[in-house]
Order: structure tokens, then C-alpha cells, then sequence
């Protein structure tokens, strides 16, 4: 991560705009090891002000990858907060941004989830399902909605 | 000739250091600026509205 993604340009200025980016070294014995529950690296965590985790991914991703993958992140981190306007404006943009990237069938999934929890109409949350089997029918995500018509 | 050619090929001589120099400095404003510690982590994010990025890595 330290000599391929982080020093993309793109990857900068995204982590700049969005986040106040903390790096720990593991090999500091950082209470926070513990408290996060840490035992490979990376380990990637998007926290609230307070701490509070809402999103985690490990393991090296190339900047083309690392991005859409953040922006899931803060996808879920509004949805887990049932802040539905913003989650399903965040999901919507993972889908439409980066619709080959390897979380666009999680993000169109959960901004069905969204759109159902924000408007409590079904067929939103269908019509967005529905996408996952036309768009991505080879992923996890289909199979996880393959009970719909 | 010599007496004034020089400080020319003196400052044509530092080129490439401050070169380097200046590549430094703007690789520097542009790097992501990493908090190392958990308490001003908290407190930035408190004050710019805006999540924690936590990476924890090992050094290479």
C-alpha cells in the first residue's frame, strides 16, 4: 500500500478530501491492535469521530480498486447510521463511478437496501436487485438475490 | 571571460540540487499527511466533520 496505492495521486487527494487518514505500525503495540481487533496487515477501518468502526477490509488493492472500495465504505458507514438519503446517494455513486470495479454489485445491493429502508416501497428495492441479475449475474451478490423474479 | 563566466556555471552547477529540492517539497504538500496518533486523529475528525482512515500496517 505504502509504495503502489497510497502514492497515486488519485488516491491522495481522495483520502485528503474525505477522511483524516491515521496509519499505526503494528509493531508499536498499540492498544489499538487490541481494541480493533487487528491481526493482519493492512487492516483498513473507517471510524466515526468517536472511534466507532463501520467499515473494514484487509489486504493489499491497487488504487483503481482502493477507491471504489472506500466509497463503499462510506456508503455503509451513512446506511449503518440510518442516514438513508446520503447512503443511497453514496451506493448510487459506487455504482455509476466504478461499475466494473469488484464492489459495484455490494453497492448496487445495498443501495436497494437503502432505497427500501428510506421510502419502504419494494419495488425500489426490487428494481435495484433486479439490476445486480441483469449487471452482474456472475457475482456473490446475484446469488444473494436470485430468489426474485 | 573567465572572471564572469564563473558565477554563471556556479549557478548552472546547483541546477539539479535544487531541482531535487523543490521535487521534495512539493511531493511533500502533496503526500497524505498521516495523523500517528489515535487522540488527534479523533480530534480532527471532530473539527473537520470528516471519518478516520485507520491503516494499520507493518513496515516493509
Amino acid at each position: 500500500m505504502g509504495t503502489v496505492t497510497y502514492p497515486n495521486q488519485s488516491v491522495t487527494d481522495y483520502i485528503r478530501k474525505n477522511f483524516i487518514p491515521l496509519r499505526i505500525n503494528t509493531q508499536s503495540k498499540s492498544e489499538l491492535l487490541s481494541k480493533y481487533r487487528v491481526f493482519w496487515t493492512p487492516t483498513i477501518l473507517i471510524l466515526d469521530s468517536t472511534g466507532n468502526e463501520y467499515y473494514r477490509f484487509n489486504g493489499f488493492l491497487p488504487p483503481d480498486e482502493f477507491i471504489p472500495q472506500l466509497e463503499l465504505g462510506l456508503g455503509m458507514m451513512a446506511l449503518e447510521r440510518q442516514e438513508y438519503k446520503s447512503a443511497s446517494a453514496q451506493l448510487k455513486l459506487v455504482v455509476d463511478k466504478y461499475p466494473r470495479s469488484a464492489v459495484a454489485p455490494e453497492a448496487q445491493y445495498w443501495f436497494g437496501v437503502s432505497e427500501y429502508k428510506a421510502t419502504h416501497n419494494a419495488d425500489a428495492l426490487l428494481n435495484a436487485w433486479r439490476n445486480i441479475l441483469k449487471e452482474y449475474p456472475e457475482s456473490i451478490w446475484a446469488e444473494k438475490v436470485s430468489f426474485i423474479k | 571571460m573567465l572572471e564572469y563566466s564563473m558565477p554563471f556555471l556556479s549557478v548552472l552547477a546547483m541546477i539539479p540540487f535544487a531541482a531535487v529540492v523543490l521535487s521534495d517539497v512539493k511531493k511533500d504538500t502533496s503526500a497524505i499527511s498521516w495523523e500517528t496518533t489515535f487522540e488527534n486523529a479523533v480530534s480532527k475528525s471532530e473539527a473537520t466533520k470528516k471519518p478516520i482512515l485507520l491503516d494499520f500496517f507493518s513496515p516493509t
